[in-house]
């Protein structure tokens, strides 16, 4: 189809569609953000209205009752220790897979390929209990190390889910023709030197593109953080919002500002990167 | 396969080597909470030490089919599903066929729809909050603006309307990523056949049904199943949206597993985990049957 074939009530049509679209987008983060900006007195008169006078009040008290430095700190910690995590381990077994003839590694592809079928919300009765055991071991060994109530629950959680990074880094290493490591091997390379000097640099476009699509899961998982980190000071972004929300009910413009301190940064990286993002997030999931 | 290294020992010993820490988080982390799935699905446990765990067979089951609530919790996720695989697959296809075309601004709108996407289920929950709000929500507002009025207990709590309304919201937030997905496929499709479809006189409407759809099957399929099973497994937009009431009547399978063993209730572990041993078989399910529709179909056409 060339679009500038179409007869003109198509395209008229087709315009109108794309726009309208575009437009239930693009409107409700419009409103978001300059609601955020009135007070609530004004909310409350005309919740649709433009603000009269524009004013950063309630974004800054929104910003140190939700603890948001907080907040934003702990998303970090846990989904840049995961995702650097993963990726490690993911792309030492991905090379192992892909580049060496041994007994194992037909059963031990398979056996990671399991992983990609669980859902993993399945697992949170018995995630959970298997973490309250890890603490009770703890305890018993007296070993200064928590489980529960620790960003060390979820990160070991999200840490287990390698079968997607190993599956599509395997694939891309596996593309890589022979000859270069023959050639390092002749000169007398270590094993241990093909990988990290030659094959990594290479296996680098697929690294990449699994490290947004698995910061940007990460960043955004709800559940894990709900399930694990009760303790006000350990939430993540979802979480804290979620219990902000819940605490300020009739104060509309101060809610809005909270969700617009937690829509906004993701957005504007998103501005910054779109296209990284955008390949990111699509090429990691037709690898399905 | 494998091309580069010889099968020598102190290579293999290096590859197997390089494999541990995965295996590690893996086994330990995934899988053994898989295998107890399967065996805590099989008791009573209630939860407090593995002292009061007692085998019941399929008692958890057969609990499951008098469950009024898991099949109405059941019911809204296959909604979900059906939904989901017509509207978000049939609204990013046509917009994905429509932006390959070469409109003006094509890149713009296809950023513009990925948008969504990027916010988290979270966000995108509470700000449907604000909008769907009976007295000050946008909506209300536009349609008491027109003359209308929005339904007596809201767009959130009024039953069998609000599973609707939650579908609708997940469908906003997922259709850019589905139709970045297809225009993928799209590229890849051969230029070729298309353009000698065109010379030879198909109208848009066959050039769409009979040369890029066929051509877009396997990208289709997968985009489908990724459809599928997201909905399958919706979550944190249930429990922002309506936190699966009033009364249960929004629940879906995975709100109603996390209120039985980890909410408020928090004691009927054997029975929830029960439940996510349906869900697992469920969705490995629906993934094989989809694939083996595509299959059947391909074999069908060719």
């Amino acid at each position: 189809m060339v679009f500038r074939e179409l007869s003109l009530p198509l395209k008229i049509l087709f315009y109108l569609t794309l726009l309208v679209t575009a437009i239930s987008i693009l409107y409700p983060l419009i409103w978001m953000s300059y609601t955020s900006l009135k007070t609530n007195e004004e909310v409350m008169q005309s919740p649709f209205g433009l603000p009269t006078d524009f004013s950063m009040a309630n974004i800054a008290e929104a910003w140190h009752t939700g603890n948001f430095a907080r907040l934003y700190a702990n998303s970090f910690f846990i989904a840049a220790i995961s995702v650097v995590g993963i990726i490690t381990v993911s792309t030492m077994a991905a090379y192992a897979l892909a580049r060496y003839h041994f007994p194992e590694n037909r059963a031990l592809f398979l056996y990671f390929v399991v992983g990609m079928a669980v859902p993993t919300q399945a697992l949170m009765v018995p995630g959970f209990k298997g973490m309250a055991i890890l603490e009770s071991w703890a305890k018993a060994l007296q070993l200064p190390i928590a489980f529960l109530n620790s960003p060390l629950s979820v990160i070991l959680t999200y840490m287990s889910w390698s079968s997607l990074a190993i599956v599509f880094i395997r694939a891309y290493f596996m593309s890589i023709p022979p000859e270069l490591e023959d050639a390092a091997r002749v000169d007398g390379a270590r094993e241990f030197q093909i990988f990290w000097r030659i094959m990594i640099p290479l296996a680098m476009p697929a690294i990449a593109t699994m490290t947004i699509f698995y910061f940007v899961f990460f960043w955004n998982d709800f559940l894990w953080p709900l399930i694990y980190l009760q303790k006000h000071t350990l939430r993540t972004i979802p979480l804290g919002i979620m219990h902000f929300e819940g605490k300020y009910v009739s104060l509309w413009s101060l809610q809005v500002a909270a969700l617009s301190l937690a829509a906004w940064p993701p957005i504007f990286i998103y501005i910054l990167f779109h296209r990284r993002i955008q390949r990111g997030l699509t090429e990691g999931a037709l690898k399905f | 396969m494998a091309q580069g290294g010889r099968a020598g020992s102190y290579q293999r010993r290096f590859a197997l080597l390089l494999t541990m820490p995965a295996l590690f988080f893996y086994t330990i982390f995934l899988i053994l909470p898989l295998l107890g799935t399967v065996v805590i699905g099989f008791t009573d446990w209630t939860g407090i030490s593995f002292a009061t765990l007692k085998f019941t067979g399929t008692a958890n089951f057969v609990q499951m089919a008098r469950d009024q609530f898991f099949w109405g919790a059941l019911r809204n996720s296959f909604l979900f599903v059906i939904c989901c695989l017509i509207f978000q697959v049939g609204i990013a296809l046509l917009f994905a066929i429509i932006l390959e075309s070469g409109p003006r601004f094509a890149t713009w709108f296809r950023s513009i729809f990925f948008v969504p996407f990027v916010l988290s289920l979270v966000v995108v929950g509470i700000l449907f909050n604000f909008i769907l709000d009976p007295t000050l929500g946008i909506v209300d507002g536009f349609l008491r603006a027109v003359g209308l009025n929005g339904p007596k207990f809201g767009w959130l709590g009024t039953r069998t309307l609000n599973v609707f309304v939650v579908i609708g919201v997940h469908i906003w937030r997922n259709f850019g990523f589905t139709m970045f997905l297809l225009i993928a496929g799209l590229q890849a499709i051969a230029r070729e056949l298309q353009e000698s479809a065109r010379l030879d006189g198909a109208t848009p409407w066959q050039l769409a049904t009979r040369v890029t759809i066929p051509l877009l099957r396997e990208v289709l399929v997968v985009a489908s199943v990724i459809t599928a099973i997201d909905a399958m497994r919706v979550f944190d937009l249930v429990y922002t949206l309506t936190g699966g009431g009033p009364f249960h009547s929004s629940e879906t399978v995975v709100t109603y597993i996390y209120q039985l063993g980890l909410g408020t209730a928090r004691t009927q572990h054997g029975y929830a985990t029960a439940i996510a041993l349906v869900l697992t078989l469920l969705i490995i399910g629906m993934s094989a049957l989809q694939f083996t529709i595509a299959r059947v179909g391909k074999g069908a056409s060719s």
